[in-house]
């Protein structure tokens, strides 16, 4: 992808339809370009929740940054069923790296379910009762 | 102090008439609260709140009141035995029974032998094997599938995906699934679907696959049509792969499932597939994305090579969640999807 290419991936990025927003904020997942961090900081604050997991994603993809893991929180919790699923995944795959945050942010909220299952997931303790 | 108000507040709700609705109240803490008071003054008394905690709906709480009961072990088994009798409450406390695995209960279990729901009866054996320290016999599967009445002509289900084992859209008599027995008139309707963990892990979707092989194995059917969802449907392939599996699906229809190249369908277990997805299911994509940010994406995450018996159907969602509106009865009817496998031309 060549420069002109990614700041047009930028530009749909901030002011694209839905849809052009979240297509670019998946292929900036893919490309994980550096340039495209101020727009990912702004998107992981839209509106749409799905849209903020995979900025979230990209940022964290990009470099490791915190506020991106921050995005994919609430949404596990939130009404959004695409959101919530996208923000599992995003977090397996982030995988252990994700621990030592989500245990600091359980221990802030112990009544998030959500991240005690996440860090049972992530610790290797999924297990099944019937 | 605070932990005894709480444990006084929920025997406060035990007491009246609507008790089944102040169960569903219960939180995680509040086990613990009854627990460590348990620990503290072992009046059995402490422990009616975890035994009540077992009918709730919330897996968290009735988790934590089975891992609290088996703690404390025979104290509790009066209590357990109450609730057997109550259906909410009737598999987890059987669970916890046969943890502890104290003959003082063989009666009240042996009981459970003739209830009418297959899966208790099946639990009610293993507990009492697990009182007299003994393992099911290797003829033990074979029996149990004689008792569900034999192979029946077709069947078609559901697997859910991830982190959806609570949800009811999946579940007989949500309108998916009585739409697709309008269409076929063999959706499965027991209160024993299957269902599976719904962890998001390799692990968890291995454990489901041997699960679904077991099921599949005291559900016989002769025509098997499995409707699965996102991640749902790796669990299918992964059960067509394990070497045990000698299973056999007539119809796999996909829904927005992750394509990956650590999944593979083993066709010789399944006749046809067909794998409907949107191309603005964002979701189904990042399901593609394993531990260490390895991206597994196959086709883009979306499509499967296509064969005389693998067809790719693209669908166009309307809402701005596309991958949980593949599972709506307003999709299906739009795009005139259909639980029947298409019909395979001879040449």
């Amino acid at each position: 992808m060549n420069a002109q290419e990614q700041k047009n991936l930028i530009a749909s990025l901030r002011s694209g339809s839905h849809q052009a927003r979240l297509r670019a904020a998946t292929e900036l997942v893919n490309i994980a370009e550096p340039s495209a961090v101020p727009a990912l900081k702004e998107a992981i604050r839209a509106k749409d929740p799905l849209l903020r997991v995979v900025s979230g994603f990209a940022l964290w993809r990009i470099n490791r940054d915190i506020e991106g893991l921050e995005a994919l929180i609430e949404p596990l919790s939130g009404k959004s069923e695409d959101a919530r699923e996208a923000a599992v995944y995003a977090l397996g795959a982030i995988g252990s790296e994700a621990i030592p945050f989500l245990e600091e942010y359980l221990k802030k909220d112990p009544s998030k379910v959500e991240i005690r299952r996440l860090l049972r997931e992530l610790c290797g303790e999924s297990h099944d009762r019937p | 102090m605070a932990s005894r108000v709480a444990i006084k507040k929920k025997f406060s709700r035990r007491k009246k008439p609507d008790s089944r609705r102040a169960s569903e109240k219960f939180k995680p803490q509040d086990v613990r609260y009854a627990f460590e008071a348990y620990l503290r003054d072992k009046k059995t008394v402490t422990l009616r709140p975890i035994v009540a905690a077992l009918a709730t709906p919330n897996d968290d709480v009735k988790y934590a009141a089975m891992y609290a009961l088996s703690a404390i072990g025979q104290p509790a088994n009066e209590l357990l035995r109450t609730a057997l009798h109550r259906e909410a409450s009737l598999r987890p406390a059987l669970l916890v029974l046969h943890d502890i695995g104290d003959p003082k209960d063989r009666p009240a279990i042996e009981n459970l032998l003739r209830h009418p729901d297959y899966n208790v009866r099946q639990l009610a054996f293993r507990t009492l094997l697990a009182i007299d320290h003994k393992r099911p016999p290797d003829e033990f599967w074979k029996r149990e599938i004689r008792a569900v009445g034999g192979s029946i002509p077709s069947l078609t289900t559901i697997i859910h995906g991830t982190w959806a084992e609570q949800e009811t859209w999946w579940r007989w008599p949500s309108d998916l699934p009585q739409y697709i027995e309008s269409l076929s008139h063999d959706f499965y309707k027991g209160n024993d679907a299957f269902k599976w963990s719904g962890d998001n892990t390799m692990e968890a979707r291995e454990s489901a696959a041997r699960q679904l092989i077991a099921w599949l194995r005291t559900h016989p059917a002769k025509r098997v049509t499995l409707i699965a969802h996102s991640h749902g449907g790796n669990v299918a392939f992964k059960a067509s792969q394990l070497d045990e599996a000698n299973i056999h699906i007539h119809h796999l229809m996909l829904l927005g499932t992750p394509i990956r190249d650590d999944y593979k369908p083993n066709m010789r277990c399944i006749d046809q597939i067909t794998n409907v997805y949107s191309e603005r299911d964002t979701v189904q994509w990042l399901g593609t994305w394993g531990p260490g940010l390895e991206n597994h994406a196959r086709n883009g995450g979306r499509r499967l090579p296509e064969s005389s018996n693998v067809l790719n159907r693209s669908v166009t969602t309307t809402t701005n969640e596309p991958h949980s509106e593949l599972h709506t009865v307003q999709l299906w009817k739009r795009e005139h999807l259909e639980p029947q496998a298409r019909e395979v031309e001879v040449a």
